[in-house]
């Protein structure tokens, strides 16, 4: 039994994955594998490499149907919001028109969306950058611009696919601390993809860890520490314990593949 | 400033060096001229006939550049089609590469004829800008498909339309691409028309070839030269120009 059955039914779901599956012709790469995302959930997803997390992130996108299953999507289109793990910014417009692009892209009219994306920029602490082109910008600033195209929508369902992964750690924690914290209203139900412990433990209030492809979870760990978090929960014993936790299913979870690589096997 | 007198002087020596071989050579060896005219000889001719050169070049250069656009006008509406209907683009594409492939030279004397001999200049425009078609149509649909990945998922994310996905999307992640394919295609239109010109023959359109051929035909060959140079000279400046434009354009493009 998992902390999210124990839920009261009432709550709000943003967003639930029953029992899907997903094929490529022959290749099963995720299930099955069901998920619900409260509309105030933080849910991280880590497994292997192949085990169907992005895929996972894609079907509650929208981006994808599962082969089975049912995916049920409180958000409609324009109310859920991706970060990839790349920038993803269009390199001819400056940040502020990449911000806004979603906006114009819902036909909200250019004085409206400029002024919402550069409330957005603002909150990620990008006012004096906004006429900059993502070539003009660090790392650390083009993923920054990315999260404030993701919120110029404030969208209720959140997806971060490995969004800081290609960054040094300090700009990585910084960005951590910021997607917790730069909401001015309720913030969105969020899903993760992670291949960090420390950042799921950090960052979510549930931890999913998934097998190795075809995925489906294999722990479901709650984390019971308050947001906004400070940035000594890092110290914390609950944050150990929780790395710990996670970081030991994660391992038995590979350790079912390991077979395929042992070099009592490799004589053959 | 410096700097640029670093960057320009090597080749500006290697010329002048070659060109005072050539003329000793010319002097000490006492060549004829029409086997080979000095460079002082070449200057002289480029000299006085300047004026008829002058409009020579501005009918190569105009056949070119209307070739250009006639290039342009039927390669990017097909490559805006290619790239919308992958159907298309595998009937298209075979027809393009072979007529790429076919060397131009070949097709001229068929042009001419379909031009009809009283319109030299059509069959010139039409076989430059048969030339000039393959890099605009391959760049253009090249950059039509280059878009990210990631960002064409977000555009089906906030369930973007047909449309602004060509407006924001695949027209400005093509410039780079057709900005390269303009700049071979400028190349190959110049390069076509000559081909032209020499194939349509005598008279029909009096452009830099086609007085390369007339006065190497009466052994004038430092006119020859002078129009050879002219050529050369034409063809640089077009090289230079467009390559600036490619400059100004990706540094707006890119903010940088």
């Amino acid at each position: 039994m998992t902390i999210a059955d124990l839920r009261p039914p009432t709550l709000s779901l943003a967003a639930s994955l029953s029992d899907v599956t997903v094929r490529y012709g022959d290749r099963a790469v995720l299930g099955p594998f069901s998920l619900a995302i409260p509309a105030d959930g933080a849910i991280a997803l880590v497994g292997p490499s192949g085990c169907g997390k992005s895929t996972a992130l894609r079907l509650l996108a929208g981006l994808e149907t599962p082969t089975t299953g049912r995916v049920v999507r409180a958000a409609g289109r324009g109310d859920t919001a991706v970060v990839f793990q790349a920038p993803t910014l269009a390199p001819w417009s400056t940040a502020l028109e990449n911000a806004a692009l979603p906006l114009r892209l819902a036909g909200i009219g250019r004085t409206e969306a400029n002024a919402r994306a550069s409330d957005a920029l603002a909150r990620v602490g990008l006012t004096g950058s906004a006429h900059l082109k993502p070539a003009q910008l660090s790392g650390g600033m083009a993923m920054r611009v990315s999260l404030a195209r993701a919120l110029a929508t404030s969208p209720s369902l959140l997806l971060l696919d490995e969004p800081f992964a290609a960054l040094d750690e300090i700009t990585r924690r910084r960005l951590a601390d910021d997607v917790m914290t730069v909401w001015t209203g309720p913030r969105p139900a969020m899903v993760f993809v992670t291949h960090s412990v420390e950042e799921a433990v950090y960052m979510a209030d549930r931890v999913v860890v998934m097998s190795p492809g075809p995925g489906h979870t294999v722990q479901d760990t709650h984390i019971d520490a308050p947001f906004p978090r400070p940035p000594q929960f890092r110290t914390s014993g609950l944050f150990r314990d929780a790395v710990e936790a996670v970081s030991a299913a994660l391992e038995a979870a590979m350790a079912r593949h390991v077979p395929m690589s042992d070099p009592g096997d490799a004589g053959l | 400033m410096i700097k640029t007198l670093k960057q320009i002087a090597p080749p500006l020596i290697l010329a002048a060096l070659l060109l005072a071989l050539w003329e000793s050579t010319c002097r000490l060896g006492h060549l004829p001229v029409y086997l080979l005219p000095a460079p002082s000889a070449v200057g002289l001719a480029l000299a006085t006939d300047a004026p008829s050169l002058f409009a020579s070049a501005w009918v190569t250069l105009s056949t070119a550049l209307a070739a250009l656009i006639l290039a342009a006008l039927i390669a990017v509406p097909l490559a805006l089609l290619a790239a919308l209907s992958p159907m298309i683009e595998r009937a298209v594409q075979p027809i393009a590469v072979t007529l790429q492939v076919t060397p131009i030279v070949a097709v001229a004397p068929l042009v001419v004829i379909w031009a009809g001999l009283e319109h030299p200049e059509r069959a010139t425009t039409a076989l430059a800008a048969l030339a000039a078609f393959f890099p605009l149509f391959s760049g253009a649909l090249t950059g039509l498909k280059s878009a990210d990945p990631d960002l064409e998922r977000l555009f089906d994310l906030y369930g973007a339309k047909p449309f602004q996905r060509l407006w924001r999307l695949r027209l400005p992640a093509a410039t780079p691409f057709a900005l390269e394919g303009l700049k071979v295609g400028v190349g190959l239109s110049v390069i076509g028309a000559v081909v032209a010109e020499i194939s349509a023959g005598s008279g029909g359109s009096q452009g830099l070839a086609w007085r390369i051929m007339q006065t190497s035909q009466q052994l004038r060959t430092a006119e020859t030269f002078a129009s050879l140079a002219s050529l050369a000279i034409l063809a640089v400046v077009l090289h230079a120009l467009t390559r600036f434009l490619e400059v100004q354009i990706l540094r707006n493009w890119r903010g940088r």
